[in-house]
Parts: structure tokens; sequence; C-alpha cells
């Protein structure tokens, strides 16, 4: 007997029961909650944001106030769509030769991301410690379109004899303090060898790497060398992983290589790991943008769920001469998240904010989340412009202050342009109806 | 010096302590735990108690790990005059077992920590010492959980004693 499927089936209940619970209600009283936060938020970011100009601080300085540390890296090499990632994650996978570790989002098992774990299980077996860190949002996945349930890959990696931790599980437990259940782990990196770190927004399930078909969503993991910024992804690893497993690792077990590619230009990398509320750094960045900001501002963020603050920084960069350019994105996977997008448009136009719908001729869906200043400030990761991801998502990002990057990440932007259109006024309007707004909040804890 | 007859179970229990390292990145300090129990105490109901406590687990030892606890058993008819009792007490975790048998069964991977627990309860008019013994308690990590502890209870007021019984325990780590 299966005692393992006696064990998805007992999770699949408490799925279910979740799920039939009266979610309006619930999410009503957590959208109160976090609606006063945003509001009382509001009140006081323009004046916070008109205090840190003023005083005039270098970048580097306010980063590290901040608790945002740099280290030295190599220029980054971005992978743009989830297939390009896929590919190229299956070759790292390849020629690993001693640990990889791996954190994302979501894990699913599917014939698209089978063959990831297939190959990392074959990694396993030759002696390669392989160790996977999967949220548990992943138990509630669907084919986009549809409501065929996907499952996560948690059970199918231990079955495969993986190494496995499920971020904070939804379980029966939490029934007794429901709030713990926002807490995700939205963070999506690699470690191979100590030598690579890859970091940005592509999980390891259906919806990023293989749909559509061959291509997967557009977006982003930047691939560099940085033996500081990898040491101190692989101590994350190893507590966060000690924080959901009994088995604990020790950050000493894996060794970081100290040496840099020889002839390529070095860059400062800072790394931004966001906890909220010990460690609150998606704040601070986006504080970062809107302040150094004297010129253009570019926000890739097809998951922007407005708040008064958020668009405050928005409102404060246009006010002071910056050009701010903002890009959504049709085609998301489900119609709640393009609703809740879409229903804050008009703000963003009236803040002053050039507002961009991109529109894949494949169908993709643009999950990046790229914000450029001035050609040369440049944060990629995990982290999405509203507000979960500045409270209880766990972000990883990557920042960079290079005019090369800069404009590498302006070229790609270029690109992306080509199947954008400029939301008109009136366009913004028609998607203010009561059914978006009910998705705009309710995007506010659930996005 | 009455005392130095027991310097060698002082001594290995000094050893033992020290033996126990601190494991490197727990990062879990405190949370809260919530438990059934029904007693067989005169000075208590015949019904179960649901018992609410915040949990303080300061070292981060892989055995002999001691953890505060405070809180309440609430009576589970508390319309038939029946008071919640207030409660503080310290457990510690013996061992951690990683490979225990029960391991395969699960779906996540987990290690038997037996416990022990001493309390004191204090009500109206009540007053009672509590020993609890709890062999089958798994750590998941960011929590435990734990069923059928055997309690023994003596009554401070009566000076008598009674047993009990935790039916089960989750301590959930928030901290």
């Amino acid at each position: 007997m299966d005692l393992l499927f006696a064990n998805r089936f007992s999770h699949s209940l408490l799925s279910a029961i979740l799920a039939c619970m009266k979610r309006a209600s619930i999410t009503l009283c957590i959208l109160m909650v976090f609606l006063a936060m945003g509001l009382l938020c509001s009140c006081q970011t323009t004046e916070r944001l008109e205090r840190m100009e003023t005083q005039n601080i270098p970048f580097a300085d306010y980063m590290e106030q901040a608790g945002i540390y740099s280290f030295s890296s190599t220029l980054p090499v971005y992978y743009n769509n989830g297939a390009q990632w896929n590919a190229h994650s299956l070759e790292l996978i390849e020629q690993a030769t001693d640990y990889i570790l791996i954190s994302t989002f979501l894990g699913v098992e599917h014939p698209s991301s089978n063959p990831v774990w297939q190959a990392l299980a074959k990694k396993a077996k030759e002696g390669v410690r392989v160790y996977i860190i999967i949220d548990s949002s992943s138990n509630f996945q669907v084919v986009p379109g549809s409501n065929e349930v996907i499952q996560s890959a948690f059970m199918y990696l231990r079955e495969l004899g993986l190494e496995a931790v499920e971020y904070n599980p939804f379980s029966m437990s939490n029934l007794f303090y429901l709030p713990l259940l926002l807490d995700r782990d939205h963070r999506k990196y690699w470690v191979v060898d100590g030598k690579m770190l890859a970091a940005g927004g592509i999980n390891v399930n259906h919806s990023s790497i293989d749909w559509p078909s061959g291509l997967g969503a557009i977006d982003t993991m930047a691939q560099v060398v940085s033996p500081g910024a990898t040491e101190a992804v692989v101590r994350t690893f190893v507590q966060t992983w000690n924080a959901y497993s009994p088995k604990h690792l020790d950050a000493a077990d894996f060794p970081v290589c100290s040496e840099f590619p020889l002839g390529e230009p070095l860059v400062d990398l800072w790394l931004v790991d966001h906890y909220w509320p010990s460690r609150s750094q998606v704040s601070s960045l986006f504080d970062a943008f809107s302040i150094y900001a004297q010129q253009e501002l570019w926000l890739i963020q097809g998951y922007t769920f407005l708040t008064p603050a958020l668009l405050d920084r928005i409102r404060y960069a246009v006010e002071k001469g910056v050009e701010v350019h903002i890009m959504l994105s049709e085609h998301a996977t489900q119609p709640k998240y393009e609703m809740a997008s879409r229903y804050g448009a008009l703000d963003l136009i009236d803040a002053g904010a050039t507002v961009y719908m991109y529109d894949s001729p494949e169908g993709a869906f643009l999950h990046l989340k790229l914000i450029v200043a001035d050609g040369k400030l440049v944060t990629i990761g995990s982290a999405n412009y509203n507000l979960r991801s500045q409270t209880y998502s766990r972000e990883m990002n990557l920042v960079f202050d290079d005019e090369q990057v800069g404009r590498y990440s302006l070229d790609y932007i270029e690109t992306l342009l080509k199947h954008c259109r400029i939301v008109s006024r009136e366009e913004a309007q028609s998607y203010r109806n009561v059914r978006s707004f009910f998705n705009f909040l309710l995007m506010q804890v659930w996005g | 010096m009455r005392y130095l007859r027991f310097r060698v179970p002082l001594v290995v229990a000094a050893l033992f302590i020290c033996a126990c390292k601190p494991v490197n990145a727990q990062i879990w300090h405190g949370g809260y735990r919530v438990s059934l129990d029904g007693y067989v105490v005169p000075s208590l109901s015949a019904w179960e108690y649901l018992s609410i406590a915040a949990t303080f687990d300061p070292l981060p030892w892989s055995c002999v790990r001691p953890a505060l606890h405070a809180g309440a058993l609430l009576p589970s008819f508390p319309w038939e005059g029946e008071k919640p009792i207030a409660s503080l007490g310290l457990s510690l975790t013996l061992c951690t077992v990683q490979d225990h048998p029960f391991d395969r069964f699960l779906r996540s991977d987990s290690a038997l920590t037996p416990k022990i627990d001493i309390a004191w309860h204090v009500g109206s008019q009540l007053q009672n010492i509590v020993l609890l013994t709890q062999p089958w308690t798994l750590d998941f990590g960011e929590k435990q959980v734990g069923m059928l502890g055997f309690h023994a209870v003596y009554d401070l007021n009566d000076h008598k004693w009674g047993w009990g019984l935790r039916l089960f325990e989750i301590a959930h780590y928030t901290w």
C-alpha cells in the first residue's frame, strides 16, 4: 500500500476544507488590516522620501544603512524566458560536481518540470548533494485557463529520493493562527557548486517554463559569479532549511569558490534578501529607486497591485521631473491577476506615469520584475511592486549600479516595447469596475 | 557535605549537557502551543481541557533542550461553572532521534523528540503540580506534534495524586 498516497489524500482534504471556508469573510478581515496599514504608510511616504533625498546620501551608503550589503560580482547574464532558463538549468545540473541548492516559490510535478527533478535525482545518485526548498503555495497550482490541478512537486521529490523541504506548510496546525499562512517564500534562486548564483523570477513550474509551450513566461534569471553574494545566499538557504526541517544543515559544509573568472570585469552587486519585519528590505529598495532616479524610471512589473504608498513613490518621482514608465502585461495565468494590476492603471496615469501593456505575440505573460533608473541603477529578482512583496513574502533581488548593466537592461526593455501599446486614460478607465476592484483588494494579500 | 554523594551524577549530567552542542542555525525562539488534555483529579473537571500557551525556546540544544511555557487550561464546558486555570511550566526535550521508524509514513521529514514537562496549575482554590511524559513527540522543524502523553498530577491543596492523558499537542513556532 502506498502510505505516501494516504498522506497526499489527507493533505488534499485539508486543502479542500480551506477552499470551502468562507473565503470572503476571512479575506475581508485581513484586507481591512492591510488597507489600514497601507493608508497609514501613505501619509508618511512622501515626507520620508523628501527627507531622505535632501540628506544627499550616496547610494552605497543608503543601501548599507538599509542593511543591504554589496559584493563584487561579474556582469549578470540574463536568461529571458522560461524555456531558455529551463534548458540552461539542465546544463547546470549536468555540470554540477559538488552541490546544488535550489529555492523556488513554485515547484510542480508536471511533464514540463519533471525533467529538472529527474536530472537532479540522477545527480544525487552520482553523489552530488541536492537540496530543494519549495513553498507550500505549490499545492494550489492549476493549468492556466482551467481548473485542472497540478500537484506540488514536494511528494514527487521525496519519491525520487531527493532532499526537499516545504516552506511553511499548509497544515491543520495553521488553523490555530491563520495569519501565519501569509508568510510565503517567493524567492527563486540557484547555487551550483559554490561557483554560480542565479536569482530572478522563474519558478520550476509549468506556467514559468512551458506556458506557452516552447517559450514559457517572459521572465529573467540573472546569473552571476560573486563569491560574497553566494556565501550570503548559502547562509540564507541553510537558515531557511533549518527552520523547516529537523535535519539541520551547516553552511560551512557548502564551500564557495573565492575566485572570479579571469579577465571578467567586476561590478558591485547589492543583495536584497527580504524577510519582514526583521529584515524589511523591499520597501527600502523601492524607496531607493524613487529617490535616486533623476531622469527616467522603468518598472517592468506585471504584478503591480498598487497601494497609496506605492503610488506615492511614483508620484514623488514624477513631481521631481523623472519620466516614469510602467509595463503591465496581458495573458496572466489567471484573470484575477490581470484585473488587479489593470485596476491601478488609471491611478498610475493620473500620477503622471506612462503605462504600457505588453501583449506577447505568443500569448506569454510578462512575469519579469525589473526596475531600471537612469540607465544605471538596476534591480532584478522576485520582488513585485506590491504590498505582499513589501511585507509577508520573502523576496530576493540583485541590485546593480553600473552603466553596462543599465544599458543591457534598457536594450532588453526596447525589445519588449516592440510588443507594447501605451494605455490611454480611456482604456484605464474601462478597467475600473466592481469585479476588478474586489480582485485588486484580494491581490493585496493573495497576489 | 551531602552534595558530595551526588558528585558523580552531577558530573555526568554536566558532561551530558555540554555534549549537546548548539545546533548551528536554529532560528526559532518561540510560538504557541495547543493541547487537549483529560484528567482524573478531584480538583479538575472530568471533561477535556483545551490548553493554550505561549512557548519560549531560548537554547538551541539538540538534547535536554528547555522551553518555558505560560498559558491557560480552558474547560470544555465553562457555562457549567468551570473556570480557566493558569499554567506555567518548563519542558525538556530529552533527545533528538532523526531516523525513527515513523519517518517514512509521514509527508515531511521529522525527528522523534521525547520530552518531559513540569507545570504549575493555579486556579480558583486549586493548585496542582503536573508532570508530563510524552515519548511520542515529532519535530518537523517549524512545529512539534505530540500525542498520548501521560500526566502525573499532585494536588497541593489536598496532597493527593491523580493522573491524566494528553491526547495531542501541537507547538507551532512563529518567531
